[in-house]
């Protein structure tokens, strides 16, 4: 008997945080089997898909229709599961999409809340989406892994890079006229740079500016950018072929110059700089590449920059895909926007992988040295998947002419370009 | 807050088009420079520090050029494999 007293007693004040549970704790009643059992029907998924409520609120505390309470769900774990497929049958980015679609998974259980301040998926998002954290570590262990070194051999290339931003900057203003003149979409400025970064094909970027500027929009963009940077082979090919001739992309390139130790240990303390004088806005994201390349070209802290290209962008990995996928509840991505996202997101890296081939062309005529404008397309940065899809098209036309290190140049390059483009839009609305 | 939202858009592409291609062209040139400075006052030591005679450098400046692209070629192709 003792025990059950302090047993109800202590449950009070966990009693009145649900409702559900409250009416069985705080004044036990005897109740019958049946009444037990249905009760506890009552708190099971099945009732909530089945019975959607009014008053039911996300996260954030904003109303959850009843399509989104049942179908919405519904629709939502079959999304995910295609996500899984995609991941696991077909190789697409699995590294992020797992952890993202999995999330995905977890946010839509109903009831559980995992998305709400306290819940679990809600932490993580908090810890270190919300407040842009995690995309930064993330870029740390990419500067880690980037090899400056083609792009210091032939620095020219690097306004391949330049060029292919043009994706990010046209579907912005596509996005903006989508939103201007038709009544599909209601974007806001904020919104259509959000979503047009997407085009930066650069994962990390794109979470960052998202946060920043339209979290409401978060989860589709960042599933979009995956995706999209998945399916690279498939969508920039036709667009090289289309803009270049068979002798054009016959065309082979000399080989890099030799370059120094010193040039790589210098390269990311004169982004820095740059950075530092000409745009701060884009700071974080340069700051932290640029360390992590330092931390790697310096040589005397291997320990370091190894952390940083294994153990630290593995965990971070895990956290920034759970908590993206914390945005793919049903009320959230199942809204025409996401549509909106999904064809926008597809248009800027078409125009991205077009600017930079056309750049590449123009380079091509005017420079003494051979060449091969198809290195243009790897102006997304995309890395190395882009480049390596240069070197596979190049490869097609004239076996054993391996552009893949000439691409990688442009490709770099594309990183540094898509976060100078970020930047740029931050201090526009900062 | 009625702006037109494209006009909005086209101005800011004018703005980021031409920092990106600024900022990426500055970049170009400071390479070049650090290039020169690097080679005038760092030249380059043989790479295989094994037993390259400064009279046999200049005849191994390709092949260590070359070994540069296969070292280059490898370090890509392990930074791929761990992307996967």
């Amino acid at each position: 008997m003792a025990f059950s007293f302090s047993y109800a007693s202590n449950s009070a004040p966990a009693a009145t945080q649900e409702k559900v549970a409250s009416e069985q704790k705080v004044e036990y009643e005897s109740k019958s089997v049946l009444q037990l059992i249905k009760d506890f029907f009552k708190t099971t998924g099945i009732y909530a898909i089945l019975n959607p409520q009014d008053n039911v609120v996300n996260g954030e505390g904003k109303k959850v229709s009843k399509f989104h309470q049942s179908w919405g769900r519904i629709i939502m774990f079959i999304i995910v599961f295609i996500l899984f497929y995609l991941a696991i049958a077909k190789g697409f980015e699995p590294l992020l999409l797992i952890p993202i679609a999995f999330g995905g998974l977890l946010a839509n259980i109903p009831i559980a809340n995992l998305t709400s301040d306290e819940g679990m998926l809600g932490i993580i998002y908090n810890m270190g989406i919300a407040n842009e954290f995690f995309p930064l570590l993330i870029f740390m262990g990419v500067g880690a892994m980037t090899d400056f070194g083609p792009l210091l051999a032939n620095p020219k290339t690097a306004l391949l890079g330049a060029a292919a931003q043009f994706g990010i900057f046209g579907s912005l203003v596509g996005a903006a006229a989508l939103s201007q003149y038709t009544d599909l979409f209601d974007f806001t400025l904020k919104q259509c740079s959000a979503i047009s970064i997407i085009g930066g094909a650069d994962g990390p970027t794109s979470i960052f500016i998202a946060s920043a500027l339209a979290p409401e929009l978060l989860g589709a963009i960042a599933v979009a950018a995956y995706s999209y940077m998945a399916l690279v082979p498939v969508i920039q090919p036709p667009i090289m072929r289309a803009l270049t001739t068979k002798e054009e992309r016959r065309i082979v390139m000399k080989t890099g110059r030799h370059v120094h130790k010193m040039e790589k240990i210098l390269f990311p303390l004169m982004i820095v700089m740059l950075i530092a004088l000409f745009l701060p806005d884009a700071a974080p994201l340069m700051g932290s590449f640029a360390f992590g390349n330092f931390a790697k070209e310096s040589g005397v802290v291997d320990r370091l920059s190894n952390t940083m290209q294994n153990e630290l962008i593995n965990i971070t990995t895990i956290f920034l895909g759970l908590g993206v996928g914390s945005k793919l509840e049903a009320d959230k991505f199942l809204v025409p926007e996401t549509l909106g996202i999904m064809i926008i997101g597809l248009v800027a890296f078409a125009v991205g992988t077009a600017a930079g081939v056309i750049m590449g062309k123009i380079m091509a005529r005017f420079s003494k040295e051979p060449i091969n404008p198809l290195i243009g397309a790897a102006g997304v940065s995309a890395v190395p998947m882009a480049a390596r899809v240069v070197s596979k098209v190049g490869a097609e036309e004239r076996p054993g002419n391996i552009l893949l290190m000439h691409a990688m140049g442009p490709n770099v390059a594309g990183v540094i370009g898509s976060a100078v483009a970020a930047g740029v839009l931050l201090s526009i609305f900062n | 807050m009625e702006n037109n939202l494209v006009v909005e858009a086209f101005k800011f592409m004018i703005l980021g088009m031409t920092i990106v291609y600024l900022l990426l062209s500055l970049m170009v040139f400071l390479m070049g420079v650090q290039h020169k400075i690097v080679e005038k006052y760092f030249p380059d030591k043989p790479q295989d520090s094994s037993n390259t005679t400064p009279n046999a450098a200049a005849s191994t400046q390709s092949s260590s050029s070359e070994d540069n692209a296969v070292v280059a070629a490898i370090v890509a192709a392990v930074s791929k494999y761990r992307k996967n």
